[in-house]
C-alpha cells in the first residue's frame, strides 16, 4: 500500500512536470503581453503531430526523438512569428473579452487545420528504445519515459528561470513587461521583444508537444488534455510568473495523482477542489503578478 | 345529362390551368430533399470513434439515394458536432430544427444524446441513437421520439461479461475500470452482474469481481491505476471507457508491462483501439460492431455493399466496424418514412415501432415498448499481426440479443 501513495506521488510529480511544459509558455506570454492564449494547447497538439510526422510511431533513438522536438519548436515558433504578426500585435491593449474570443476562434482553426492534415485517427507514439523499458525502483515498475518526462520539466524550468532571471535579455523582457511605454522611453525595442515573447512561447508549447509525445494517445484533442491543468497552473502559481506556474503545476499533479488513491470514487474532482482552496487561500496567485518574476 | 364539346373544353382548360398553377409547388417538392440532422460527436475526445460513426450514417443516406431516394425526393444528410457535451448537443438540435428539419441521427455519447432527448417532443422530430449505450435512454429517461439502434450498455457490455466468463472460467478475480460517468457506471454494473450469471462459479465467492476503479471520462494519466492493478492481484481487466482514454491506457499498460502480467484483458470499442495500437498490439477482447471478415457477416450481401462503399468513399480497406452503427441508425429511420410513406414525426415513429429491417449485421427489430433494437451483438479477440493494419480478429464470439437485453419498462429505473 506505501508503495502505491510513493507511485502516485511520484506519478503526480512526472505528469505535474508534464503539465509544467506547456504552462511554461502559457505563462510567459500572458506575463509580457496579458494576452490568455486559448489556443496555447492547440498549438501543443502542432508539435505533436510535427513531431509525429517525423518519428512515427517507433521513433528509432533518443536523438531522433529530441530531434523531432526540436523541429517541432521551430515550426510552432514560426507560427507563432506569424500569428503574433498577423492576429496577436492587433489584440495588444484591446478589452479583455475580445481577447480571449480572437485566440478561441484561432484556436478552433488550428484544430479545424490539424484534422484536415492528419485526420482524426487516434494513434500511440512509442518512446525512444532507451526510455521505452520499465525500471524496477523498490520493487515499482516505473515506466522510464516518466523519468525522462521529470527531467525535462526540470531542465525547461531551470533554463527559463535562468534566461529571465540572470541575463541581459531577460531583464529586458521583465521591464517591458513591467511598462512597455517606459521600456520602449529607455530606448528598448519592444514591438521587437514582444515578437520575440510570442515566438518564444510557442516554441515552447511545439517544444512540450514533442517531448510529450509518447506520454499518452495522439488525437486532435490531445490539447486539452493538458490546457485546463496549464491554465490552472498558471493562475494558483500567479498570472505570468514561471516559478509560480512551476510550483503549482507540481502541486496539481500530486493533487491529482494521490487523489486516485485518497478519493477514488470523485476522479477529477480534486483538482477542482484544490483550484477552489488555492483561489480563497492566495486569491492572486502564489507569487502575485508584477511584471515577469 | 350529355357532355358538350364546349364544356369538354373547358374542363379541360380548366384542369390544365390547375395543372399549370400546382406546377411550381410540385416540382419543388419533387427537388427538395429529405434532410436528415447527422449529429455526432466532431471534437472532444470520442471523435475517433463518433466520425466513422457519422460516416457510416452518410453511406446508409448515399445507398439509398444510388437505388431513387425516398418518396420521389433525394436525401441530404446535414452533419452538426454536438461537441461531446450536454449542452453542445442542444445547441446543434436547435440549429438543425430551426432549418426545418426533424428526422436526427446521432447521440455518438449518452451525454450528448440524453440532453437532446427531452427537446424532440417539442420539436416534433424522431432521433435514432448511434452510440449511447447509457440504460436510462430506454429507462427513466424514455421518450417516444427516441430509438436506440444498437446494443445498449446492458447487452454491450453485459453481453462481454457472460462472452469472457465463458472463454476464461479458470479466471476468478476481475477488475473494471470505468469512467465516472452515466454510461460507465452501467457498463461496469452489467458487465459484473452478466459475468456472474454466465460463469460457472458466479454463484459462489470465489468468483470476485471488485468494485469498479473510476476514472474521468476524458482522462489521459492513467499510471497510478495501472500500478494499483499491477499489485492487485487480479487477473483480468475490463476496461469500460471509450475513444482516446481508452488508447492512452492500453499505451501506459504496455509501458509498464501490464498485458502479460494480466491472463485477460477486454475493452469496450474493439478495432479503434487496435488500430491505434499498430505496432504495439497485443491480445486483448472487446466488441465488433460489424465482423465483415468474419462469417456469416462476410457472406450478407448488405455488409459487402457497405464495405465496398466505405472502400470506395474513404480509400480505407480496413473500416473502423463502429461505421455499422451510424448505418443502421439512419438505415432505421430511412425505412421508418419509406415505411410511413411521409416525413410525419408521428407516422414516422409509428412506423418504426416494431420496424424490421436488414442490416450490415444481419436483421434488426425495434422492440415497440422501448424503442430499443435488439439484433446481434459480437465480441472479437484481437491480436497481433505482422501486416497492416497490424491486428487481426482471432475469433469472433456472436450473442443472440434477445438472450441478454433486459425486459422493457420504459420510464422506469433499469434494476438488474
Amino acid at each position: 500500500m506505501l508503495s502505491e501513495w510513493l507511485f502516485s506521488v511520484y506519478s503526480g510529480i512526472a505528469s505535474g512536470l508534464a503539465v509544467f511544459l506547456v504552462a511554461a509558455g502559457l505563462s510567459w506570454v500572458f506575463g509580457i503581453l496579458k494576452i490568455l492564449n486559448m489556443a496555447h494547447g492547440n498549438f501543443f497538439m502542432v508539435g505533436t503531430y510535427v513531431a509525429y510526422s517525423v518519428v512515427g510511431q517507433r521513433p528509432e533513438s533518443l536523438a531522433a526523438f529530441m530531434g523531432a522536438s526540436l523541429l517541432a519548436a521551430a515550426v510552432v515558433g514560426l507560427l507563432g512569428f506569424i500569428t503574433d504578426k498577423v492576429m496577436l500585435r492587433r489584440l495588444r491593449g484591446a478589452d479583455y473579452h475580445y481577447v480571449l474570443m480572437g485566440t478561441f476562434a484561432l484556436a478552433m482553426l488550428v484544430e479545424g487545420v490539424v484534422k484536415l492534415i492528419w485526420g482524426v485517427d487516434l494513434t500511440t507514439v512509442n518512446p525512444p528504445p532507451l526510455l521505452d523499458a520499465p525500471v524496477d525502483i523498490g520493487g515499482v515498475m516505473v515506466p522510464r519515459f516518466t523519468l525522462f518526462a521529470i527531467g525535462a520539466g526540470l531542465a525547461v524550468f531551470a533554463a527559463l528561470d535562468f534566461a529571465l532571471n540572470r541575463t541581459w535579455a531577460g531583464k529586458l523582457m521583465q521591464a517591458v513587461a513591467a511598462d512597455p511605454w517606459m521600456a520602449g522611453m529607455m530606448g528598448i525595442n519592444v514591438p521587437m521583444l514582444l515578437a520575440v515573447s510570442v515566438t518564444a512561447s510557442f516554441a515552447l508549447a511545439g517544444f512540450a508537444g514533442g517531448l510529450l509525445l509518447p506520454f499518452q494517445s495522439l488525437s486532435p484533442d490531445i490539447g486539452n488534455s493538458y490546457l485546463l491543468l496549464a491554465f490552472f497552473a498558471v493562475i494558483i502559481g500567479g498570472l505570468g510568473n514561471i516559478r509560480g506556474a512551476f510550483l503549482a503545476s507540481v502541486l496539481l499533479g500530486v493533487v491529482q495523482q494521490v487523489s486516485t488513491i485518497a478519493v477514488p470514487n470523485f476522479p477529477g474532482l480534486t483538482v477542482y477542489v484544490a483550484l477552489a482552496v488555492f483561489l480563497i487561500w492566495w486569491p492572486n496567485g502564489i507569487f502575485p503578478p508584477a511584471g515577469l518574476k | 345529362m350529355g357532355l358538350s364539346r364546349r364544356k369538354l373544353l373547358q374542363g379541360a382548360a380548366a384542369a390544365a390551368g390547375v395543372g399549370i398553377a400546382g406546377a411550381p409547388r410540385l416540382l419543388l417538392a419533387q427537388g427538395e430533399p429529405i434532410r436528415i440532422g447527422l449529429m455526432f460527436s466532431l471534437s472532444g475526445p470520442y471523435v475517433p470513434a463518433s466520425e466513422p460513426n457519422m460516416k457510416g450514417a452518410q453511406l446508409a443516406i448515399a445507398a439509398y439515394n444510388r437505388r431513387g431516394g425516398l418518396l420521389g425526393r433525394k436525401i441530404e444528410g446535414v452533419p452538426r458536432d454536438d461537441k461531446f457535451s450536454g449542452a453542445g448537443a442542444v445547441a446543434a438540435t436547435r440549429d438543425l430544427a430551426g432549418m426545418g428539419i426533424n428526422l436526427f441521427v446521432g447521440g455518438s455519447s449518452s451525454t450528448a444524446a440524453l440532453a437532446t432527448m427531452p427537446l424532440l417532443k417539442e420539436l416534433k422530430a424522431v432521433f435514432t441513437i448511434a452510440g449511447a449505450a447509457a440504460m436510462s435512454i430506454t429507462h427513466e429517461s424514455f421518450t417516444r421520439n427516441a430509438f436506440r439502434v444498437q446494443a445498449n450498455a446492458n447487452m454491450q457490455y453485459g453481453g462481454l461479461g457472460r462472452a469472457m466468463a465463458i472463454q476464461f472460467p479458470n479466471i476468478l478475480k476481475w477488475q473494471v475500470v470505468a469512467p465516472d460517468s452515466a454510461f460507465g457506471r452501467d457498463a461496469a454494473r452489467t458487465f459484473a452482474a452478466n459475468m456472474r450469471l454466465a460463469h460457472p462459479k458466479g454463484a459462489s465467492k470465489e468468483l470476485e469481481i471488485r468494485d469498479p476503479m473510476l476514472v474521468g471520462a476524458s482522462q489521459s494519466d492513467f499510471r497510478p491505476q495501472i500500478n494499483q492493478l499491477m499489485n492487485s492481484g487480479v487477473e483480468g481487466v475490463f476496461f469500460a471507457a471509450v475513444g482516446a482514454p481508452t488508447v492512452s491506457f492500453f499505451q501506459q499498460a504496455r509501458s509498464v508491462g501490464l498485458e502479460k502480467k494480466l491472463k485477460a484483458i477486454c475493452e469496450g470499442q474493439g478495432d479503434v483501439t487496435a488500430k491505434a495500437l499498430g505496432r504495439d498490439m497485443f491480445t486483448y477482447w472487446g466488441p465488433t460492431f460489424w465482423p465483415y471478415q468474419i462469417e456469416p457477416t462476410k457472406s450478407n450481401k448488405l455488409s459487402q455493399e457497405f464495405y465496398k462503399d466505405w472502400v470506395d468513399a474513404y480509400k480505407d480497406s480496413s473500416p473502423p466496424t463502429v461505421g455499422c452503427i451510424g448505418y443502421r441508425a439512419a438505415t432505421a429511420i430511412l425505412e421508418g418514412v419509406k415505411r410511413a410513406k411521409s416525413t410525419d414525426a408521428e407516422a414516422v415513429i409509428a412506423a418504426m415501432e416494431g420496424l424490421q429491417f436488414d442490416s450490415p449485421t444481419g436483421p434488426v427489430r425495434l422492440r415497440k415498448e422501448d424503442h430499443q433494437s435488439i439484433g446481434t451483438v459480437f465480441f472479437a479477440q484481437y491480436a497481433p499481426s505482422s501486416t497492416e493494419p497490424f491486428y487481426e480478429i482471432k475469433s469472433v464470439k456472436a450473442i443472440d440479443e434477445n438472450t441478454v437485453v433486459e425486459r422493457p419498462t420504459p420510464g422506469s429505473e433499469y434494476v438488474i
